[in-house]
């Protein structure tokens, strides 16, 4: 770790980021991945309000549906966390293409 | 229950202490400006950045709350686990990235950025306060709970001032907290988060491969030396017959309740209680079983008061009786054997939905001068535990009650919109250097967060059924599970699940000193401060917070810390969610919707919780019957106001300009 103590935090050489088409196609993609995730995350609610017994039917080796879906739903937030990083490189890589043409 | 002293957890626990607050001292004394003390000067590699996510984020209430809630009632716990996780997905895809080009070192910077407005800056510094403060109960009250079987701490007099075990543990913690955050600020803070986020991580991966190694069985406790509570079943006839003229009748608070009671010995005390145990495989011919239950009489004689368990006098010397540890396995699927032998991941799960399991509860019967506790057994299929609604806190969603579904879904929505408002993570997205590092810590922490979550399930149903469990308090249920497998481990466990709640506390007292110090006197009250005084300011405020939390955490204490955590989460997402998101996408937002919709969101959240059955019946000790509000998370109802509210309030204030 180098910390500066006094000096402020150095600007990084090349801020993708900070370019807005490509911030503009992140907020996208990032909202896209979003919604996807709401009504996974909306569905398992729902089925736990209001149709609680299904939850208890067994789904994969033997395990049941409630327990399946919610470990579904840990793994599918960083299934949909790694989709966003690749989505993020792709749209910084694309605008470093069209920059250099 | 009440604990031996372990030498083991006390050598390991001061050294993980010393560890932690040598690395303060020698970072702290690198970070004197405001830049180091508030935001680590920005400079905080991704990677460490993403543990100390994890580190922040996993708190007492993660470990010690989840555990215990699946161990005492199955899927209900991690229930949390999911909706805690699923709010990363808000911060990374939505909140993260604007947040990190808008601010600077709080969240009020980042809301503040486009409108240089006092209002917004006050708003946002009482809330980031009130969420510290709402969320660092929970840690308190967990340090409580786990400092008393780590030191084997009593309840002890102070000159004329009783001093319970949870309050010296309370304090004990908050002291250290201070310490920390006084000497130290982000730097340290960090490097305290990564640390222990990554420990925490690794010794829950390596206990739960123990469970699985040690698979289920009917007598857990066979090969220890301490020995749990067994079910002991009996039918009716044979009781009374065997009670003959020493049978009690069931008169005055007794009257209707499922409890048959035996005079053995003289004495309120010497009762032997049985109570009926429902829908049991083990009953005859349509005969229902009866279980022995455990007892904990408290009988006042004038101004004393004198505590006895199971009839014996409540102590650990000669003669005396503390509460039997409990839950285990009653009949494992097919009912023939007793133990499972190593199981796999899978296989652990479908054993125990396969299983019959004996969980406790237990209720409290009060006459002139006697209280009796009663804890009781109950026999329950594993296939009905690990569905939602085992829970006292979600039975509503097996109800036909619409008020408690939306009890859940509340809780749910709010734990889903809480993680991107909490100030304590907010703060952590300026500590690296760009969005892209934010981005990237932001997927190692849900990485490891998830991973962490996964586990819980099986420490939970592992404690579950360990034989180990304390009937009085759910939130001891890891580390007690932990010492089923030896003193190193549970001295292991029980020291990074202190160190958890010293991390999480210091993150959220820096949250809260910077708050005060940055906002509110810097920046609304426009007192001019050099950068020496500003880091000054935060660490007197930082004293201020501190005790305010030790207070409420004795306040609090005996109710489930993930429950309370929940509550944390209301604030949060009530008053500063509206305000992020329609910042970030709705250029019709002025700084009067933003300001407005920040207290309203907090001010109504604050309230419901206050005037909850919960509240009612745990903290001002009234009849939950009478609780104004319908049901006890706000979160359904606040959430929209508050974006109702900034909605309303930018347009006409739009208008007027």
């Amino acid at each position: 770790m180098s910390s500066s103590p006094g000096k402020p935090p150095a600007k990084p050489a090349a801020a993708h980021d900070d370019h807005p088409e490509v911030s503009a196609a992140n907020a996208r993609a990032g909202l896209w991945l979003f919604f996807a995730y709401l009504a996974l995350y909306a569905g398992f609610m729902g089925l736990a309000a209001f149709a609680p017994q299904t939850m208890g039917v067994p789904v994969l080796a033997g395990v049941n549906l409630a327990i399946t879906y919610g470990i579904g739903l840990i793994v599918g937030a960083l299934v949909v966390a790694a989709i966003y990083m690749w989505l993020c490189g792709r749209n910084a890589r694309l605008a470093d293409g069209e920059g250099r043409a | 229950m009440i604990y031996e002293t372990s030498w083991t957890a006390i050598s390991v626990f001061a050294f993980f202490v010393a560890v932690v607050l040598g690395i303060s001292f020698y970072l702290g004394a690198k970070a004197k400006s405001a830049s180091g003390y508030y935001a680590a000067h920005g400079q905080i590699p991704w990677f460490v950045n993403g543990i100390a996510f994890a580190g922040d984020y996993l708190s007492a209430a993660s470990f010690l709350g989840i555990c215990g809630m699946i161990a005492f009632y199955g899927f209900d716990g991690f229930l949390y686990s999911i909706g805690y996780l699923a709010g990363w997905i808000v911060a990374l895809l939505v909140i993260a990235e604007p947040l990190k080009r808008l601010g600077k070192f709080t969240f009020a910077d980042a809301l503040d950025s486009q409108f240089n407005s006092r209002g917004i800056k006050l708003a946002a510094a009482i809330s980031t306060l009130a969420v510290s403060v709402f969320y660092l109960i929970p840690q308190m009250v967990g340090a409580g709970a786990l400092i008393k079987p780590l030191l084997g701490m009593r309840d002890f007099q102070m000159a004329t001032f009783p001093v319970s075990a949870h309050a010296s543990g309370v304090i004990l913690v908050g002291g250290i907290v201070i310490l920390i955050v006084v000497t130290a600020g982000m730097v340290s803070t960090t490097w305290v988060q990564f640390i222990k986020g990554g420990l925490l991580v690794i010794f829950c991966a390596i206990l739960t491969v123990m469970i699985l190694n040690r698979g289920i069985s009917t007598d857990p406790t066979a090969k220890s030396a301490i020995k749990h509570f067994p079910l002991s079943t009996h039918y009716r006839v044979a009781l009374e017959k065997e009670a003959g003229d020493r049978l009690l009748p069931a008169t005055g608070p007794w009257a209707d309740k499922p409890y048959i009671r035996i005079q053995e010995q003289p004495g309120p005390e010497g009762v032997r209680i049985y109570r009926e145990l429902p829908n049991s495989s083990r009953q005859l011919e349509g005969a229902a079983a009866w279980a022995e239950t455990q007892t904990l009489v408290e009988v006042k004689e004038g101004a004393q008061s004198h505590r006895f368990v199971n009839g014996l006098p409540l102590g650990l010397g000669e003669g005396q009786a503390t509460l039997r540890p409990v839950g285990h396995v009653e009949i494992l699927p097919g009912g023939e054997a007793t133990s499972t032998g190593p199981l796999g991941p899978f296989r652990f799960l479908a054993t125990l939905q396969g299983s019959d399991i004996v969980t406790w509860a237990n209720e409290k019967v009060v006459e002139e001068n006697v209280s009796t506790t009663i804890y009781y057994p109950k026999l329950v299929k594993g296939s009905d535990l690990l569905v939602p609604g085992s829970s006292p806190t979600f039975a509503g969603v097996r109800s036909d009650s619409f008020w408690k579904k939306l009890d859940f879904l509340s809780l749910m929505i709010a734990l889903f919109g809480g993680t991107a408002s909490l100030p304590h993570i907010l703060i952590r997205y300026y500590t690296v250097k760009d969005q892209a590092s934010a981005r990237k810590s932001t997927v190692v922490g849900i990485a490891s967060i998830g991973f962490f979550y996964i586990l819980t399930l099986y420490l939970g149903l592992g404690a579950m059924t360990s034989g180990r469990l304390d009937v009085t308090d759910n939130n001891m249920s890891a580390p007690l599970l932990a010492r089923s497998f030896g003193e190193l481990p549970f001295a292991v466990i029980s020291a990074i699940a202190f160190t958890t709640v010293l991390g999480t506390v210091s993150g959220l007292i820096m949250a809260a000193s910077g708050a005060v110090a940055h906002d509110l006197l810097a920046n609304f009250l426009r007192i001019e401060m050099n950068d020496h005084t500003k880091v000054r300011a935060g660490k007197i405020t930082a004293v201020f917070v501190g005790v305010i939390a030790m207070a409420l955490g004795i306040l609090f204490q005996g109710m489930n810390v993930s429950f309370l955590v929940g509550w944390a989460f209301n604030v949060a997402a009530s008053a500063n969610l509206p305000a992020l998101v329609m910042l970030l996408f709705w250029r019709g937002t002025t700084k009067q919707g933003i300001t407005a919709a920040i207290f309203v969101g907090m001010i109504t959240s604050l309230a419901w919780i206050l005037l909850s059955a919960d509240v009612y019946k745990n903290v001002y000790g009234l009849d939950p019957a009478k609780a104004i509000v319908p049901f006890s998370q706000p979160g359904i109802v606040t959430i929209p106001l508050g974006f109702a509210v900034l909605v309303i309030v930018s347009l006409v204030t739009r208008r007027k300009s």
